[in-house]
């Protein structure tokens, strides 16, 4: 894929997540994060879809109720030999 | 993860617990996002712990332990279905119509004051009951990607099909995802007027 010399709002909307995955060339992707760094428009667009992916990336809390799992797996590779 | 250090051979039951049980949350929550239903993910967790077991000599420490219990779990996964169902599951979606879609509910739940809808949801619950409603093939590459951790070219290879699949896919699914979040949001009196989206 060629890289653009310049993005316009157009190339950011449809990278939106090819830019935040990290998916595109170098160039490219230096053209988007020059477009955000100079639209409010598309950087708000971008913000919205970072932080629906922050909230998804976050691990687990280390929940008490799955102690019985826990017990479970713990139990089943006892019972394999070693 | 390390060897015993009196020992060449593999790990030693319990120093293969030590290091690895404490990544069960999140074996937990890849295996849910695979599977949807609650006991199917348990079984799946539990098959996860003792093939990492067996396997304990092959570990190689590159990607960390907790990637090593997510690819012997998506296998584990991958392995219990046809592979053929991920090919010709569903008629795919041009990826960039996809990401047009999300930033149009972006659009319509800013004018919604709902910027940050994503802080003021319980979002783990709310994300777990929204992958429930996500079919199949759409669910499992986000969980790959998105939970796992894999790349798109990664995801591709695992599934067996072009990364333009994978593309699709992971778009929709997050798309569909959001749009759930925020019938969610709505329901719950966040924001104001109408759910973005909602057709």
């Amino acid at each position: 894929m060629t890289a653009p010399a310049s993005a316009n709002c157009g190339d950011v909307i449809r990278a939106l997540w090819d830019w935040l995955d990290g998916e595109m060339e170098p160039e490219r992707f230096t053209a988007i994060r020059e477009h955000l760094d100079a639209c409010r428009g598309c950087h708000r667009h971008v913000e919205f879809a970072r932080s629906f992916l922050e909230h998804v990336h976050r691990p687990p809390a280390a929940a008490h109720e799955l102690d019985a799992l826990r017990e479970r797996v713990r139990a089943a590779l006892r019972a394999e030999p070693d | 993860m390390t060897r015993d250090p009196a020992s060449r051979g593999p790990l030693s039951r319990d120093a293969f617990e030590a290091e690895t049980i404490r990544f069960l949350p999140d074996v937990r929550r890849f295996a849910l996002a695979l599977t949807r239903d609650a006991a199917e993910a348990d079984d799946l967790v539990q098959e996860t712990y003792l093939r990492a077991f067996k396997a304990r000599d092959t570990f190689k420490p590159d990607g960390g332990t907790r990637q090593w219990l997510f690819t012997v779990c998506r296998n584990a996964f991958l392995r219990s279905r046809e592979r053929e169902r991920w090919i010709t599951a569903s008629v795919d979606a041009d990826p960039g119509e996809e990401t047009a879609g999300t930033v149009a509910l972006h659009r319509a739940a800013i004018e919604a004051g709902m910027d940050d809808v994503y802080d003021r949801l319980d979002f783990a619950p709310a994300l777990e009951k929204a992958l429930a409603m996500l079919a199949e093939p759409f669910r499992v590459v986000f969980a790959l990607v998105d939970i796992g951790g894999l790349g798109y070219a990664e995801a591709a290879r695992e599934l067996g099909v072009p990364i333009g699949t994978v593309r699709s896919r992971l778009f929709r699914a997050r798309r569909e995802l959001q749009q759930h979040l925020m019938a969610f949001a709505r329901d719950a009196g966040i924001g104001r007027g109408t759910a973005p989206g909602a057709a």
